[in-house]
């Protein structure tokens, strides 16, 4: 019991608004980054998959240029902005590319599904 | 309840959506290599999310069910909690994603599959369950203990406020963890599928 409570007063004393913040924007940039590279990969295999089933396959150009500029708006993150507006600004950074995420998955999940099958089914 | 709260709990029931519908498929492409039906899965999925939803519309709306049986000054900690929630709930779903991930990832490397494939039968698998309770015993035990210390010493809104900050910036830092893992798995997959694709195609 005593353990717990000088724990919690612990972070009281030593967990300012200012860190608050700082981790705020350093987690909000290293999440986003990763997301973007996420889709950005999961567009890339589906695109090299559907390749092989047709040389002319087109790249999804559009969906490959909206991760490119939020990827590029990232780093605004950093910018120095109220909490409120930094939550504003962290859906729209985060949010629409986590919408390309959804769309991805629905549209390009069949194509990997079918070569996993027939990769373990040749091996 | 202020405007940009309303707007945080719908983003966070947006994004737990997401992250549900990506689990589903992943959950449902691992299984289907491994030759199994999962409809109760999706049920239960499909269930959780009400749940949430529930949540999120009295967050919003302030049903009279919980908010009118609830001392005032338990509002502000009551809406703090059901976010720290949203949060967590966030980060099981990525932890499971990741494992999902992981097992797709050796099943496609064909090193011997996932060491978990048990019961043809199994629809929630335990390893599953196990997730869910190493990454929610301590949420139960932080805002236990923090309730407890709260009360003993007495401590303020904005003190209560700062502790359940507390717990969503190391809860982000596991998200940064979670989701690059996850970006590095599909990376390797990446290789290896343009590897064999310039093998197939005779580097062309």
């Amino acid at each position: 019991m005593a353990g717990a409570d000088a724990f919690f007063l612990a972070i009281l004393h030593g967990f300012t608004p200012e860190m608050y913040m700082l981790i705020t924007k350093a987690a909000g940039i290293a999440c986003s980054f990763a997301d973007i590279a996420f889709i950005l990969l999961l567009l890339k295999t589906a695109h090299a998959l559907k390749l092989r089933e047709n040389p002319a396959a087109p790249p999804p150009k559009r969906r490959l240029c909206a991760l490119y500029v939020f990827a590029a708006l990232t780093p605004t993150l950093a910018l120095p902005i109220s909490s409120d507006a930094f939550v504003i600004w962290q859906s729209l950074v985060l949010g629409i590319p986590y919408l390309l995420l959804a769309h991805t998955v629905v549209t390009e999940f069949p194509t990997l599904l079918r070569h996993m099958r027939e990769k373990i089914r040749s091996n | 309840m202020s405007t940009i709260d309303i707007f945080s709990n719908i983003m966070a029931l947006f994004w737990i959506l997401v992250q549900q519908i990506c689990l589903c498929y992943i959950k449902r492409a691992y299984e289907d290599m491994m030759g199994r039906a999962l409809r109760a899965y999706m049920a239960l999925h499909g269930a959780f999310f009400v749940f949430l939803l529930l949540i999120g519309f009295d967050l919003l709306f302030g049903f009279d069910f919980v908010y009118g049986r609830l001392p005032e000054g338990a509002l502000f900690f009551y809406g703090r909690l059901k976010w720290n929630f949203f949060c967590e709930v966030m980060l099981v779903l990525d932890a499971l994603l990741v494992a999902y991930a992981w097992r797709m990832y050796r099943l496609y490397m064909r090193d011997g599959g996932s060491p978990f494939a048990t019961s043809p039968s199994m629809r929630v698998r335990v390893e599953d369950i196990v997730v869910v309770v190493v990454f929610f015993a301590p949420f139960l035990w932080y805002h236990a203990g923090m309730t407890e210390t709260a009360l003993r010493h007495n401590l303020n809104d904005e003190q209560i406020r700062t502790l359940q900050f507390f717990f969503i910036k190391v809860a982000n830092f596991f998200y940064a963890f979670f989701e690059g893992t996850a970006a590095v798995l599909l990376w390797r997959i990446y290789r290896l599928v343009r590897r064999e694709g310039v093998l197939s195609h005779g580097g062309s």
